[in-house]
């Protein structure tokens, strides 16, 4: 009873709910802006909390990175310029919704689908955190490598026309992974002799300047057109949408899986959004409308990224061990109370974790608020001319990429990827699976070698030590359908196409 | 056209405003804002440690300090940008004095050594442990027999360069091969070990505390003696085992090399201030809740502790260097 009292009185205090309200629309201001990201912003806020308690310092943080999971889609609906990587599928339908002037559509699909993913993400966090993170305890890094694998072949869906094309943009993501100081080693690799190449080639200009930047190269190369998009906007019925949503089991089925990615170690928004993505084309009876504006596009992405925040809370309350660089931030703000994360903070420090559990409830709801509520004033950005517009994107994207390791080399970058950017339009190649190339590349290569040690460590071959893994085996068989059942998608898009 | 341009140009010189440092002039000390490198990224072990202490000797040295995080290249790009800084005491680092001293043993071209930077002072020194969910490994004892008995089938996680010494001096010592599984986070250890697919890993105290609460054990400490967050745990060294050196988590603040006795009396000055004072009892409780063990050194003691330091772990690595490498 008096734990009751003690969580109902932090969850009812303004002060919580204004701490709450700063952290989300902060969240969704720099998930919006081209250049900042969550990450950064959790880790810009972690100081101001050391003095709050420390329920309502955490709900701050998680806000803003509930916030900040939904903010990118604004951007890539709006101007196609996907301000983190968890955007970067929902710019691939959002903008051609806004072409054909069905932003606000596409603005009310995205905070609904974002809203319902947060919702179940937080869902499965309050009931299964416990038996899902002894499940992410099983997987190891044989298993992680499949469940890469399986990322690596949403290449095929994310290609468009030409799946070669794709193949050579995921290679392409790849390689660029392979450059500088590796996990496993202390010898650079493709470095050059150039001392800055050893840091690696960082991701957020990387993606800052093949969305971003690139599409504003387009923009002041065009002749016709004073804004982004000239069409009339459209009027939208929210109702209408959020009735047509509930219905459409995909976006369900995208939270669900959105939020297990996210227990994941290493996974997090962006993995879970290109997954359910690519998941959802697979499965799709008319794949061929995906890329020109299919709202189930936007559903899949957004529910999937923001089910994941839930997801990522998971083994970090669970068992104490952050999964991803944001949650990594999060550990850190609840170990300076005095509060160690792990399976007795549910016995040592119940107030704190329930009312941090019901807590996360008000930032799905605050964010659908400001994301509801902000929609007409988003959709003024259409309005802005280019002139203005695409100078102060560029300055934001120098801004934001020299802001993550504070680097001039990294602005360099942005600018160089967003001439990449720039060709790989004009040869209609894609740019998404780059970012999944760059992601997971470097991801599966430390997975591997780790195997690889403990094989050898473990003195049998490798089929015998994959064979005393039950996990394994089984995720083996699921991925050699999974690849089977693309391969098949593929055939049916091109027949249908001839 | 031209309003394009002239609007460009404006938001361009906004950006480089916002992002260059201010100039001023340092006839007295500190005068202006003191920056501070540091090698890793924000919200990190490093960057929380930092910013907890900076928190306390802005307040003594009555100007803001203001952190920039410079990573890459396992913190060395951040610690070359502190040599090539201008040694007026504008700007320091804060960063394991270990870390580069290994790193410069096995990397040729680093840009700089441990020479170029003076370490000032630093309020923590936390021992890495070795944690396992065996119960055949559960001691130091038992861990170093069974290795022996099975040469190269105990796994082991290590994250950076500072485990990596540790655990070659521990199998030199100890006489025992072990495979060394590099992994990217103390978590990750954590993760793999509790899984089971590790059989062992090495550790921050705040992992070792989780592992232990999840029915693993901690085998030993890297540390000379006992440390206060884990009293019932020995040190590798009390069970028997004779480390040439343990390598710590050294977390300390830099100046380049060239700053002024006079600039730096005052900085080391201000965190004796803090250190004696009520704000050093709760930098105290803070470091300690995020894992770390609370140890202030500045001056002629810190001076004397890394030069041994130093001394132990250069020809180590040096004689190494391929496993460093590898």
């Amino acid at each position: 009873m008096n734990h009751l009292e003690i969580i109902l009185s932090i969850l009812t205090s303004p002060i919580t709910l204004i701490y709450i309200i700063i952290g989300v629309t902060g969240g969704v201001v720099v998930g919006a802006l081209p250049g900042l990201s969550g990450p950064i912003g959790v880790a810009l806020l972690l100081p101001f909390t050391y003095g709050m308690d420390p329920a309502t310092g955490l709900l701050m943080l998680c806000g803003l990175y509930m916030g900040s999971s939904y903010g990118g889609s604004i951007s890539a609906i709006l101007i196609n310029t996907p301000g983190t990587a968890m955007a970067v599928c929902t710019a691939l339908d959002g903008f051609p919704l806004t072409c054909q002037g069905r932003g606000k559509d596409a603005l009310y699909y995205s905070i609904f689908s974002s809203t319902i993913g947060g919702f179940v993400g937080v869902v499965v966090l309050l009931l299964f955190a416990p038996s899902l993170s002894i499940i992410a305890l099983r997987l190891g890094p044989p298993e992680m490598i499949l469940v890469i694998m399986a990322g690596l072949f949403m290449v095929g869906t994310l290609s468009g026309e030409d799946i070669f094309k794709g193949i050579f943009a995921g290679a392409f993501g790849i390689l660029l992974g392979t450059i500088g100081l590796g996990v496993m080693s202390g010898s650079p690799r493709f470095s050059f002799g150039f001392r800055l190449l050893e840091a690696g080639i960082p991701l957020i200009p990387v993606i800052i300047g093949l969305f971003a930047t690139s599409e504003m190269f387009i923009l002041s190369m065009r002749v016709v057109g004073i804004r982004v998009v000239d069409r009339k906007l459209q009027e939208a019925n929210p109702v209408d949408i959020f009735k047509k949503l509930i219905k459409n089991p995909l976006v369900f089925k995208s939270s669900i899986i959105g939020a297990l990615i996210g227990v994941l170690p290493g996974a997090g928004g962006a993995i879970a959004s290109f997954f359910c993505y690519g998941e959802a084309k697979r499965s799709s009876k008319t794949p061929e409308l995906y890329g020109k504006g299919c709202v189930e596009g936007i559903i899949a992405s957004e529910s999937a990224n923001n089910a994941a925040v839930g997801g990522s809370m998971v083994p970090l309350l669970a068992l104490g061990i952050p999964g991803s660089t944001t949650a990594a931030v999060l550990y850190g703000a609840i170990l300076i109370h005095g509060i160690v994360p792990g399976p007795r903070i549910f016995v040592n420090n119940p107030d704190f974790v329930y009312s941090f559990l019901i807590g996360m409830f008000f930032t799905v709801i605050v964010m659908f608020l400001v994301g509801y509520l902000g929609i007409n004033w988003f959709v003024k950005t259409l309005k802005v001319k280019l002139v203005y517009l695409v100078p102060s994107v560029i300055a934001l994207c120098v801004f934001g990429s020299y802001s993550v390791r504070h680097s001039r080399f990294d602005i360099l970058i942005t600018i160089i990827f967003g001439i990449i950017g720039v060709i790989f339009k004009r040869l209609e190649i894609p740019a998404a699976p780059v970012v999944l190339g760059l992601i997971l590349g470097s991801l599966a290569e430390k997975n591997l070698r780790q195997t690889m040690i403990i094989v050898r460590a473990a003195q049998t071959s490798l089929l015998e030590y994959f064979l005393g893994r039950p996990l394994f085996i089984g995720l083996f068989f699921a991925l050699c359908l999974f690849i089977f059942s693309i391969i098949r998608g593929l055939r049916r898009v091109k027949s249908k196409r001839l | 056209m031209k309003r394009y341009l002239t609007y460009l140009f404006v938001l361009l010189i906004l950006t480089v405003l916002a992002v260059s440092v201010s100039v001023g002039s340092d006839l007295d000390y500190p005068t202006r804002n003191i920056n501070v490198i540091i090698p890793y990224g924000a919200g990190g072990g490093s960057d929380t440690d930092g910013r907890l202490a900076i928190s306390k000797i802005e307040k003594v040295l009555g100007v803001s300090m203001v952190v920039k995080n410079v990573t890459g290249a396992a913190g060395a790009i951040g610690v070359r940008e502190l040599t090539e800084s201008d040694p007026d005491g504008y700007t320091m680092g804060f960063f394991n004095i270990a870390d580069m001293m290994i790193r410069q043993g096995y990397v040729d071209d680093l840009g700089f050594t441990t020479a170029d930077i003076i370490p000032l002072f630093g309020f923590s020194d936390t021992p890495y442990e070795i944690i396992t969910k065996d119960e055949k490994l559960n001691t130091a004892e038992k861990f170093i027999e069974y290795a022996k008995e099975n040469p190269g089938m105990v796994t082991i996680s290590r994250v950076g360069d500072a485990h990596l010494a540790n655990v070659l001096e521990l199998e030199k010592r100890a006489g025992i091969v072990l495979s060394i599984v590099p992994v990217e986070s103390g978590a990750e250890g954590l993760n793999l070990v509790m899984g089971g697919h590790v059989q062992a890993a090495v550790v921050a105290p705040q992992f070792a505390i989780s592992a232990e609460e999840q029915g693993g054990s901690i085998i030993g400490v890297f540390s000379e003696e006992r440390i206060d967050r884990l009293p019932h745990v020995p040190t590798f060294y009390e069970s028997g085992i004779d480390l040439g050196f343990v390598v710590t988590s050294l977390r300390l603040f830099h100046v380049p090399a060239g700053t002024p006795d006079s600039i730096i009396d005052i900085i080391v000055e201000a965190s004796i201030k803090v250190a004696e004072g009520p704000e050093g009892e709760d930098l105290k409780e803070k470091l300690t809740n995020i894992g770390g063990v609370y140890n202030y050194r500045s001056g002629a003691e810190l001076k004397d502790y890394v030069e041994k330091l130093g001394k132990k772990i250069t020809p180590f690595v040096k004689e190494n260097k391929n496993l460093f490498l590898e």
